[in-house]
């Protein structure tokens, strides 16, 4: 049968499209995943719905209450996008870790997010951002955090019929700051092997609030509390990031693989999770 | 080993000759270094007298 | 005048210049030709259906459904390729490896091919293809294979080359031995004695291209293949040979080449697309995925090596030992005995032994991979020479000046070295800025010798010249590194001539004789050779046609500066005849004017080389990058200065890929974990430092101009020149490659443990 390829011009119309397909239906942003996998032969689809076409998805709006990133905005848009970039730099440091130059030209927040991969790079700095996710089906939409979306490797908790329109980030409080850092043998072009997102906003040089989330030690981004709670107070003193490290490897439940051990995973974990918190500490003006 | 040849072509036949056990090897590929120079293929190379004959496997290159 | 190979100091007016390659515009355009990018009127797809187990008994295959589909134009299994080897084993083994017969032995193995119209129904009768499979215990690890408990791969094998002859059947092929003197003796004459073993994982070439080939069979007994290759008349030998085809009856083109270090010396689905065009009467073009390239060809040997090397207090080697274990695949091979020829080919030993055993594993049958078998032998002894070294407390680069073979020193694998560039190459390297830059914390700095043979082989060169006096030079060796360019340049040095009026090709098998491949370095060392002497006999010839249009005795002509000029003072006013003038007169005077010459160079020259890295190492993470690096080799003659370096650069970027992360991951379901380049990871180009290089001129004596063969010792020292700066960074003794960032990371926690 041949496959349908449709191009909605609103998202209600893309969420009835994916409701109505009894197939395989798949939602094409910048299919940096989803074409290779269709070429690769893992998946033959029914219905492709490209949203690219749909305002609502494709731009970035950016206030003081927050900011709203289109779930068609290509990792390159965002990274342009200089006020995001300042308020969020982490998010969009790894949200630009995605692929290479020419996949960054495509590829999507939301698509890297609904991919599912636990190795994912933009995860894990949109939940240390507290980021949320706008969820519209034919009936409504919903407002869902990021964390709640991912349930295991290549699973999401959207039902049939439902498609993110858009990523929100909360308002940015003066004195924050986030960072991303992952590990990967290569200096490019490679899959995270370990990764850390920290996000902090600082009251009298000290952390007042901190969120610490680790991608690819577990089958979903992990929000580590203790983590947070480690540096929370300190003036990211070297006892403070020894505290964070710990809790950070306790925290992992990775696998041994072909990018890593559960051992290496573990440790770098903590590793990464210290050099991120220091990095979101120095751009939030802590000293 | 002694062996009077003056050429590759005929220290091989002279060899396979006195020892036809080396026929195997020579099957499966050889390469002679006359006097520390390496011949794969050019087997009409003249021997000069009391030169050191080496028979080493024919090996494969990338 | 005869063609004299001898090495004769000749002044050259183009040798050693930078022109710009022939096939430099068409490949930067995307102009040029690759193996895929050739098709043919009425073609099919070929596809390919693979094993997905390690190891397993075909039991059945059923094709019936398959073939029923519509556009399904023919499918094959070895039941279409008869065995017609004749007894000769290794011919054997490729059909075998080409096309599984009644034995699925690795995962990947092909099993059954289909021709289709088009790629979706061809993957569609793949599907549609039944295989009942009974699996069978595997093994894939070089040393589990040797347990006596490990699963035995063939019922034939019986090792050769121990005494007395086995009695049952094994995975171990073959025993080999190299060396001299009494080790015994030496290791009782040593004050000091280092004894290590260390592992080396299985890596790929890596060439960017795949394996990609047109095949058109006709029903009358002749075919054509297009294939990206390094040897298109030794495709030809393999392919008619396994068909039942005639030699001379299948003409082999080769496309231009995305790489190939070894890989495309060997025949992996050609066969195959040949009996599926036969049986389906239409050109098949077979293209092989990614993942294919990983699982079903090239890759080079996994190891296990333990060294032993003794010196006394002063230095001198006493005695060295080597055990070297490769597994070669599912089939046999030579690879643990060319690890064990090359393992102490760089010193002058009095007591030296070295022992190879090649084995066999449920993995793909191995392929050479640029100096084949000698970096892993070359890692396992340099890093014992520098643990060694630190014992004595010698620098490590005065510990191998002071052992370092030389002319008249006989080889570890037996014959007597003539002139050669070991100890120039360590004296190059004593002298290089490189080893005086400082070094900042976590950063250290290494240094590691290589050797590799170099070889020549049958070549068969045309040299073709115009009327309008532009030059075609036609060549049977692949042109993998810029060889047109410098064979090019030869031609205008002995035509004297402009570079840019020859245009270097390489010809298909029905144009000239039977070429050997481009390996063992002799692309330009060989062809090189040959288009001296086809130019020489053209030389003559022009000579013998300006005496004809002068009408004056060919022993008054002379030939000098492209020009044919009447020596005598009888003949003072006759005007010098250019090499385009004699060629516009060659239709009256004798027709085309060429010259041609078909030979065996031998003696391509041993060629030596010495590399220096800097490493850089974040401790906390155990990843490593490479800072510096710096390579030192002898080239005999660099033709083409740029592309002598570039093969140098090449070498030492694989190697530095091959040393930090490059392997084969296998579960322990005998499958292979990562058959792309996204976890088999090579070096992208951010990973790695400008590669500086020194190229040494130390003439062969058995080449007119003095080349040796460059291609393929520059991978031999890079694992262990990375090694030893990596121990010298962190104190830390890697003995496991790829020193990849988690094996980093657990030997500096046992260190601190």
């Amino acid at each position: 049968m041949p496959m349908r390829y449709e191009t909605p011009s609103t998202t209600r119309e893309a969420a009835a499209l994916l409701e109505n397909e009894a197939g395989a239906a798949f939602v094409l942003a910048g299919g940096t995943d989803l074409l290779v996998r269709m070429k690769l032969g893992h998946i033959e689809p029914a219905l492709l719905v490209d949203i690219k076409h749909i305002p609502a998805m494709s731009s970035i709006t950016h206030s003081a209450k927050g900011t709203r990133i289109g779930a068609a905005v290509s990792g390159a848009e965002l990274g342009e996008h200089k006020a995001v970039a300042k308020a969020w730099p982490g998010v969009v440091e790894a949200t630009n870790l995605i692929g290479s130059d020419q996949v960054q030209s495509r590829c999507t927040m939301v698509g890297n997010l609904c991919n599912a991969s636990p190795a994912a790079d933009s995860v894990p700095a949109m939940i240390a951002a507290g980021a949320k996710a706008v969820v519209v089906s034919r009936l409504g939409r919903r407002t869902v955090p990021v964390e709640k979306i991912v349930t295991g490797p290549g699973q999401t908790s959207l039902n049939k019929g439902e498609v993110i329109e858009a990523i929100v980030l909360p308002a940015r409080p003066s004195r924050s700051g986030d960072a991303y850092l992952r590990f990967i043998p290569r200096t490019e072009m490679d899959i995270a092997v370990v990764s850390a997102g920290v996000n902090l906003t600082l009251e009298r040089g000290r952390v007042k609030t901190a969120r610490v989330v680790l991608g690819a030690v577990a089958p979903t981004a992990v929000v580590v509390p203790a983590a947070a709670r480690a540096i929370i107070g300190s003036r990211l003193d070297e006892g403070a990031l020894e505290k964070l490290a710990a809790a950070c490897s306790a925290a992992c439940n990775p696998i041994d693989d072909k990018r890593g051990t559960v051992e290496y995973r573990t440790k770098v974990a903590g590793v990464l999770a210290k050099r991120a918190a220091k990095i979101a500490f120095q751009r939030a003006g802590g000293a | 080993m002694e062996i009077e040849a003056s050429t590759i072509r005929q220290l091989l036949m002279v060899l396979v000759e006195q020892y036809p056990r080396m026929q195997g090897h020579l099957d499966e590929g050889v390469a002679i270094a006359v006097e520390g120079e390496i011949y794969r293929d050019n087997w009409d190379r003249v021997i000069p007298p009391g030169s050191e004959v080496f028979l080493i496997p024919r090996i494969q290159g990338g | 005048m005869g063609n004299d190979p001898s090495y004769t100091n000749q002044k050259f007016k183009v040798i050693g210049s930078r022109v710009k390659r022939p096939d430099g515009i068409d490949k930067v355009t995307g102009r040029a030709k690759y193996g895929a990018d050739h098709n043919a009127p009425g073609q099919l797809v070929g596809l390919f259906l693979r094993s997905p187990h390690a190891h397993a008994r075909i039991k059945k295959i059923s094709t019936a459904r398959a073939e029923k589909l519509s556009g399904v134009k023919a499918i094959i299994t070895c039941d279409d390729l008869p065995d017609l080897t004749n007894g000769d084993t290794e011919a054997r083994d490729i059909l075998e490896n080409c096309m599984a017969r009644g034995r699925a032995l690795y995962d990947g193995h092909a099993i059954a091919a289909v021709a289709a119209i088009d790629e979706k129904t061809a993957k569609k009768a793949l599907q549609l293809i039944k295989v009942t499979y009974e699996a069978l215990p595997h093994v894939t690890d070089v040393d589990d294979a040797l347990k006596p408990d490990a699963p035995v791969l063939h019922d034939y094998i019986y090792t050769t080359g121990v005494e007395p002859k086995p009695k049952t059947p094994s995975n171990l092929c073959n025993v080999s031995e190299f060396g001299h003197g009494d080790i015994e003796a030496g290791f009782a004459e040593a004050d000091v004695i280092v004894e290590k073993s260390y592992k080396t994982e299985q890596v790929h070439q890596g060439y960017i291209e795949p394996h990609a080939c047109v095949a058109s069979v006709s029903p009358d007994g002749t075919g054509e293949l297009w294939v990206t290759t390094q040897g298109h008349f030794s495709f030809r030998s393999v392919c008619a040979n396994l068909l039942g085809m005639d030699v001379a009856k299948l003409k082999v083109t080769a496309s231009e080449i995305g790489g190939g270090f070894g890989g495309k010396t060997h025949v992996w689905t050609e066969p195959v697309a040949l009996a599926l065009s036969r049986k389906a009467n239409r050109p098949v073009k077979v293209v092989m995925t990614r993942e294919e390239v990983f699982r079903a060809s090239g890759p080079a040997s996994s190891t296990s090596i333990d060294v032993k090397i003794g010196a006394k207090n002063d230095g001198t080697i006493t005695a060295a030992f080597a055990a070297l274990r490769y597994q070669g695949g599912a089939f046999p091979g030579i690879w643990a005995m060319l690890g064990a020829m090359t393992s102490f080919a760089c010193y002058n030993l009095a007591n030296v032994k070295a022992l190879g055993y090649d084995v066999v594993v449920n993995r793909p049958k191995v392929a050479a991979y640029r100096a084949p078998s000698a970096p892993m032998a070359a890692f396992a002894v340099e890093s014992t020479m520098d643990l060694l070294a630190k014992k004595l407390r010698m620098k490590p680069l005065d510990f191998r000046i002071k052992n370092a073979a030389k002319e008249g020193t006989r080889a570890s694998y037996g014959p007597v070295y003539g002139p050669i560039g070991i100890g120039p190459t360590l004296e190059a390297v004593k002298k290089h800025p490189h080893m005086r830059a400082r070094l900042k914390k976590n950063q250290g700095r290494g240094m590691a010798c290589g050797f590799w043979f170099n070889f020549g082989g049958q070549t068969c060169t045309d040299l073709n010249i115009a009327t309008d006096g532009s030059v075609t030079l036609t060549v049977g060796t692949i042109d993998v590194g810029g060889s047109r360019a410098s064979l090019s340049l030869i031609a205008a040095e002995e035509l004297g001539i402009p570079y840019e009026q020859v245009r270097a090709h390489i010809g298909d098998t029905g144009s000239l004789g039977h070429n050997d491949m481009t390996d063992g370095s002799r692309g330009t060392f060989s062809s090189g050779m040959a288009t001296i002497f086809a130019a020489r006999q053209a030389v003559e010839v022009m000579r013998a046609r300006a005496a004809t249009m002068w009408d004056i005795p060919v022993e008054d002509v002379v030939w000098e500066s492209g020009q044919a000029k009447a020596t005598g003072k009888k003949h003072r006013k006759l005007k010098a005849l250019s090499l385009a003038d004699i060629a516009a007169a060659s239709p009256n005077t004798g027709g085309p004017i060429a010259g041609h010459n078909e030979s065996v160079p031998d003696n391509a020259g041993v060629s030596f080389a010495s590399h220096i890295c800097d490493v850089e190492v974040d401790p906390e993470t155990g990843a490593t990058r490479v800072i510096r690096y710096t390579v030192i080799q002898d080239a005999g003659k660099a033709i083409h200065p740029t592309y002598v370096e570039g093969q140098f650069q090449g070498g030492a970027a694989q190697g530095i890929g091959w040393a930090l992360n490059e392997e084969y991951i296998y579960g322990d379901d005998g499958r292979l974990q990562n058959p792309g380049f996204l976890d088999y990871r090579i070096p992208v180009c951010s990973d790695l430092p400008f590669i500086d290089t020194q190229i040494l001129e130390i003439p062969n004596p058995h080449h007119p101009y003095g080349v040796r063969g460059v291609g393929e010792t520059s991978i031999v020292p890079p694992l262990a020149a990375i090694g030893n700066a990596l121990s010298n960074a962190m104190g830390v003794r890697m003995d496991h490659v790829p020193m990849s960032p988690p094996r980093i990371l657990k030997a500096l926690a046992q260190l601190d443990g």
